[in-house]
């Protein structure tokens, strides 16, 4: 006999946030490593769309930089980035402020694992690689940030 | 007065001295325990940190010694240094790899190594001029196009600042990030440029010059 699960049938919004969120991760490594041509936000917002099947596209950055436009189906919500779960975005402002986007892929102890395109230190613009960063250091760098969940 | 009194004044005394100087040292420790050692209150107190912007930091120079050029960048920066460098390109934009000749970046130590600047060289490029690789740019991407800022002259070259328009946000979005592109000797020079003020991306391609030979 065959069991059809409720995943396997509903769509992206009936997904718990779990499987939401776990699909954004798994969209992500399949560029992890590579040349993308897209900067940060762009490259969230196709990540977003692919793993949704196209059932969400983010909306703008607000000009303030560290925030988006309200959308149905993205949930900004405040809270210490301690507190993050793995794949909501962190939309930050940097203190040179230059706004950037990243996926958090986990969270430590004493720190953040993100994974994003266009940070890149040693190497070249949109490119996507994982990168760590203890709290201590987020909290020097950003000016402000938010965190978003995608229903 | 009465000496007993005087003795039990002093007394009273000597104990509202001693509850004071407890309650004042146990309110310190509560402090020290609850609010100055907690890490998230450390956090935020180093947040305050000043960061200096690129703009008013002294400019030092970059020379490059195999495409002898050298160019102005803010102090402060991890200058990284790279040639002959493999690139995968993700299987999302039509995969397979490219090689880039050489390049130096530029990123921000105190913003966790965020990357400022870059430039890119390509050897033996197909292209005969900016605009054939602008139009070869624009044709990758449904959702996102380089746009001409404006054009002009580095070292008597025909150059172009770009930058990447969305059709999801507004028109200037990104306008804090340019690619400036020109043709020398049949190599590509990709200068990459991310700053807040403006200024100081013509600051860095108004720099770049190649050394008198």
């Amino acid at each position: 006999m065959f069991y059809v699960t409720a995943d396997a049938v509903a769509g992206w919004h009936e997904w718990s946030q779990i499987t939401r969120n776990q699909a954004i991760i798994d969209r992500t490594y399949q560029d992890n490593n590579n040349y993308v041509g897209k900067n940060c936000k762009e490259w969230v917002r196709t990540v977003v769309y692919d793993a949704s099947s196209g059932a969400v596209t983010i909306p703008s950055t607000h000009p303030d930089l560290y925030y988006w436009y309200p959308d149905n189906n993205v949930v900004g919500r405040s809270g210490l980035i301690q507190y993050a779960q793995p794949g909501e975005i962190i939309q930050m402002k940097l203190k040179s402020g230059i706004e950037h986007t990243a996926i958090v892929l986990g969270v430590s102890p004493l720190g953040i694992t993100f994974i994003e395109s266009n940070w890149y230190s040693q190497s070249w613009p949109n490119y996507v690689f994982t990168r760590y960063v203890t709290f201590t250091t987020f909290y020097n760098q950003v000016s402000s940030y938010s965190i978003l969940y995608i229903l | 007065m009465n000496p007993k009194k005087t003795i039990i004044i002093v007394c009273i005394l000597f104990a509202v001295i001693i509850l004071y100087g407890y309650y004042f040292k146990l309110e310190k420790n509560v402090e020290n325990s609850i609010f100055l050692k907690n890490p998230i209150d450390n956090q935020i107190q180093q947040s305050k940190k000043k960061f200096i912007p690129y703009e008013e930091r002294i400019w030092n120079t970059y020379t490059d010694d195999r495409y002898k050029y050298f160019l102005e960048f803010p102090s402060g920066l991890n200058v990284f240094s790279v040639y002959e460098r493999k690139i995968e390109v993700a299987e999302s934009i039509g995969g397979g790899s490219f090689i880039r000749s050489g390049g130096v970046s530029f990123s921000d130590p105190e913003l966790g190594d965020y990357g400022i600047t870059s430039v890119g060289v390509f050897e033996n490029t197909n292209f005969l001029n900016v605009d054939e690789w602008l139009k070869e740019e624009n044709k990758r991407f449904k959702n996102q196009r380089t746009v001409v800022e404006k054009r002009i002259t580095i070292e008597g070259h025909d150059a172009i600042v770009t930058y990447v328009q969305s059709d999801y946000e507004r028109e200037d979005a990104y306008k804090h990030e340019k690619t400036t592109v020109f043709i020398k000797d049949g190599n590509l020079f990709e200068i990459w440029t991310r700053f807040a003020d403006t200024s100081n991306h013509e600051k860095i391609w108004g720099s770049f010059k190649f050394n008198a030979s």
